[in-house]
């Protein structure tokens, strides 16, 4: 690393280290320099005293000189051990004495020329007795040459004093740069620390920080390429790392969430019904929508309910072994009743798919309802039955009836070849059962071929009544019978003997399954089926329907004789006791009147037979003899306002084939204009209750506005619908036409009010 | 009443020769035919007041005969027997100009009545 931090210091720590030895070295070198100018003053001292002592010794006399003279003599050696040592070097007593330089070398040489003179002077004084007029001469050159020496001396002393204090400011200098050097040395690190170390560590903190907050958008700026520098690159890379990482993971995290909610989707609004259990507990872990709707349970209910709450007990053995066999595909599936939440029972197809769910050994099953399948299936076998029943007993029957023709006819030649009373009587018996037999036979006939008859305007009221006359009459008082007609009970067309035959049937089948007395119900109401009703009963159309209603609290039948109750000689009486007829016969009247009868029995609970009789669209179509009965217009004008294409062709086409003139709009604001541009030519209105931009009843409103004497007829698709009593009863609309309506009512009910005009004005 | 010269025609031969009893005990002259092939023959040979059809046989369809007998003899008056009680044939019958329908077993008040209006003139 060639610029590294560790360099940096490193190198500011050499400078000042080097510099530092530097100052280090000139100061040890003062330092000893400083101890020789000690030592050296250390001599002179020495020898400054040795000096005095000298002197002090040629001043004295007598006793007091013999008494100093060994000292002094040992003086004298030491003196010049010192001299020789300060001009030499060398060691004296405990004391190194550096040898002398310069200034002071030059006053020591003068010393020692004169120290040979003072030396032989002393000695000289030392060797006579004190007083020896001999020293005189000695003492007087003394005298003179010892203050020279200490003098000598002295100055050597000044030129040491001066050394000394040369060398303590020397010392001194070196010190304040040793310690300016420290100073420089501890700034440099801490401008380098500064710079180098904690403005990158916090920027670094603060990077770390901000990651720790989960920005990892953020990016340290360094620029150097020391530690810190890759430190921070590091992080910075660390940084980057984690972001990329984690756009990844919420890229993947989105991608499996929208894989998920594909999937969600593709389970929760699948058609098929879905369920997901878990085999060792049989507990349902998930479910979807159409689960839901099909078994009646929420999905809260569901995920607390296990397989055993949605399967008939009787089946429950048998559904959970099915369920545990070995892993099978979809394509192999099983049919199976199941339980839904109201307590009713439907047929499903099972088809279960080994699965793993949240770690669960679990089965995703796929249901498919089959209930209106089978009831389907079930009608049309049962349909086709009847056909083939039919073609059968027609042809049985025409058969039986040329065999019994010849009998029936043979009997009157007889009768009148033997006119005596036993054999009249005998005849008379074989006639009765032939009868009977070419009677049976024409039933047959009628049931196969189905059967014709007048069609009218029939008033269900009036039937009822008589019926229920005859069945008051004539049935045990144990059996209670009751009935409710609806007020506004549409009118059907058809033939009102054979009517009366139908409810006569049914009323006696009641009354047959309570030989115990028990209630019987008759009740007519208007119905409207729609298109999922016919879609499911293969006899019903779409349409409005008179539904009567015979109900009985009796014995009830079980499946397999309501299958076959329709079917001619079918009967559950004893033999002789019914022809079987009876209700073949109901049936192929209320075909032949465009109807269809659907029958629900509870084994031991009562039977219920509800027939359905077309109010007027699924009529007849008209033959060409009614047809020139129905009223025809003189070429008046009628406006017809309505939404629906098929129907406003429908009726314009019905209009203008009888003799009207027709100007259709397709809603109420397109009728208001065609009305105000022919406002003289139309005669009257047909206005539909339902439609967009203007509705029926504002587009009557703003009709009598224009012209409160103009005929409306107003026409709905619901039967009951409360705007048509308030317009009624206010006389705003003058007749009313429900749809689906057949040509005649239409036409009858143009007429009519085209009448009602007439008459009035 | 008038005799009537009769031709019956069914293809079961019981009722032929039952109905040629009862009418010749009442006074009629009659003709029987099991076999529709012959009616044509019948009539170019011979006069008949009414011809007594049955109308579902094997052989021909009874209602296509009542056109043909009018077109031979104009002057025959026809009643058609039928076995199956259908009242659309009963009106197809009449459509071809048949004088009156009766269904099987015949019952022979309703065909002595038949009778007796062709004899009296009703039906012309």
């Amino acid at each position: 690393m060639m610029n590294s931090i560790t360099k940096k210091f490193g190198l500011v720590l050499m400078v000042f280290t080097l510099a530092g030895i530097a100052a280090l070295g000139s100061f040890s070198r003062l330092y000893v320099r400083q101890n020789e100018a000690r030592q050296s003053r250390a001599s002179a001292r020495a020898m400054m005293t040795f000096a005095r002592e000298f002197n002090a010794y040629v001043n004295l006399i007598g006793t007091e000189q013999e008494k100093h003279q060994a000292s002094v003599l040992d003086g004298v050696q030491s003196f010049e051990s010192e001299i020789q040592a300060m001009k030499n070097g060398g060691r004296v007593g405990d004391r190194d004495v550096p040898a002398e330089t310069g200034e002071a070398r030059q006053v020591l040489l003068e010393i020692e020329q004169l120290w040979p003179g003072l030396k032989a002077g002393l000695q000289f004084i030392a060797s006579k007795p004190s007083g020896a007029p001999e020293s005189a001469g000695a003492i007087l050159h003394l005298r003179t040459t010892s203050p020279q020496i200490t003098d000598a001396l002295k100055r050597i002393m000044v030129i040491n004093a001066k050394t000394r204090e040369k060398l303590q400011r020397e010392s001194t200098a070196v010190l304040a740069l040793i310690l300016l050097l420290d100073a420089g040395m501890i700034l440099s690190c801490l401008w380098l620390a500064k710079r180098r170390i904690v403005a990158p560590l916090v920027a670094m903190e603060t990077a770390a920080r901000r990651i720790q907050a989960g920005d990892f958008s953020h990016r340290i700026s360094l620029n150097s390429n020391d530690e810190i520098g890759t430190l921070a690159g590091a992080l910075n890379n660390m940084s980057a790392s984690i972001q990329t990482l984690l756009v990844e993971k919420t890229e993947s995290a989105q991608a499996l969430a929208a894989s998920e909610s594909r999937y969600h989707l593709l389970f929760d609004s699948n058609p098929h019904s879905l369920w997901v259990y878990d085999v060792e507990t049989l507990h349902f872990l998930t479910v979807n929508d159409a689960t839901v709707k099909l078994y009646g349970y929420s999905r809260e209910e569901f995920l607390g309910m296990t397989i055993r709450d949605i399967c008939p007990p009787k089946d429950l053995g048998r559904f959970s072994g099915y369920l545990a066999k070995e892993s099978r595909g979809f394509e192999q599936s099983a049919t199976w009743p199941q339980l839904k939440k109201d307590g009713s029972i439907i047929e499903v197809e099972i088809a279960p798919h080994d699965v793993s769910f949240g770690g669960k050994r679990a089965q995703l099953v796929l249901v498919t309802d089959v209930t209106e399948k089978k009831s389907l299936e079930a009608q049309l076998l049962r349909a086709q039955r009847m056909e083939s029943i039919g073609t059968l007993a027609a042809g049985i029957a025409h058969d039986l009836n040329n065999v019994l023709s010849p009998i029936v006819m043979a009997i009157r030649l007889l009768k009148e070849a033997f006119p005596g009373e036993k054999e009249k009587m005998m005849l008379a018996t074989v006639e009765r059962s032939a009868k009977r037999g070419a009677d049976l036979v024409r039933q047959v006939l009628t049931f196969a071929r189905g059967i014709k008859g007048e069609r009218v305007a029939v008033q269900f009221q009036h039937v009822i009544r008589e019926v229920k006359q005859i069945a008051d009459e004539t049935f045990p008082k144990t059996i209670n019978i009751t009935t409710d007609v609806a007020v506004d009970l549409a009118s059907i067309s058809g033939d009102p003997t054979q009517l009366h035959q139908v409810l006569m049937n049914l009323c006696v089948t009641a009354r047959d399954a309570m030989p115990d007395g028990g209630a019987l119900r008759i009740a007519v109401s208007n119905v409207l089926l729609g298109e999922d009703y016919a879609r499911t009963h293969i006899d019903a159309r779409s349409g409005a329907y008179v539904l009567i209603q015979i109900s009985d609290s009796g014995v009830g039948m079980p499946a397999n004789v309501i299958d076959r109750i329709f079917e001619p000689f079918f009967t559950t009486k004893e033999f002789g006791k019914g022809t079987g007829l009876g209700l073949s016969t109901t049936l192929a009247i209320v075909k032949s009147h465009g109807g269809f009868i659907n029958v629900y029995s509870d084994y031991g609970h009562g039977t219920k037979f509800n027939v359905y009789l077309p109010v007027s669209s699924t009529a007849k179509p008209a033959n060409s003899q009614s047809e020139q009965r129905l009223p025809r217009g003189r070429g008046e004008y009628i406006l017809l306002i309505d939404d629906e294409a098929s129907v406003r062709d429908i009726t314009t086409a019905t209009l203008e084939a009888h003799g009207y003139r027709v100007l259709p709009a397709n809603n109420g604001a397109e009728g208001i204009a065609r009305y105000a541009q022919n406002k003289d030519e139309i005669k009257a209105v047909i206005v539909d209750m339902a439609m967009p931009v203007m509705d029926g009843p504002t587009t009557i409103a703003s009709l009598r506005k224009k012209n409160p004497e103009l005929p409306i007829i107003a026409t709905s698709g619901l039967i009951e619908d409360s705007r048509l009593e308030a317009l009624e009863s206010s006389g705003a609309i003058k007749a009313f036409l429900p749809k689906p309506c057949g040509a005649e009512q239409i036409l009858t009910t143009v007429r009519n009010v085209l009448n009602t005009v007439l008459i009035l004005t | 009443m008038d005799a009537l010269s009769i031709l019956i025609v069914d293809d079961q031969p019981e009722i032929v020769e039952i109905l040629k009893h009862w009418l010749c005990r009442r006074g009629h002259r009659v003709h029987g035919l099991t076999d529709p092939a012959l009616i044509s023959d019948a009539l170019r040979g011979d006069h008949y007041d009414v011809l007594l059809l049955d109308i579902v046989m094997p052989q021909a369809n009874g209602l296509s005969l009542v056109s043909t007998v009018r077109s031979i003899s104009p002057r025959t008056r026809t009643i058609v027997m039928s076995g199956l009680a259908d009242e659309d044939i009963a009106v197809t019958a009449i459509r071809e100009g048949a004088d009156d329908v009766l269904s099987k077993p015949i019952d022979m008040d309703r065909l002595m009545q038949a009778l007796d209006y062709i004899g009296s003139g009703t039906y012309r």
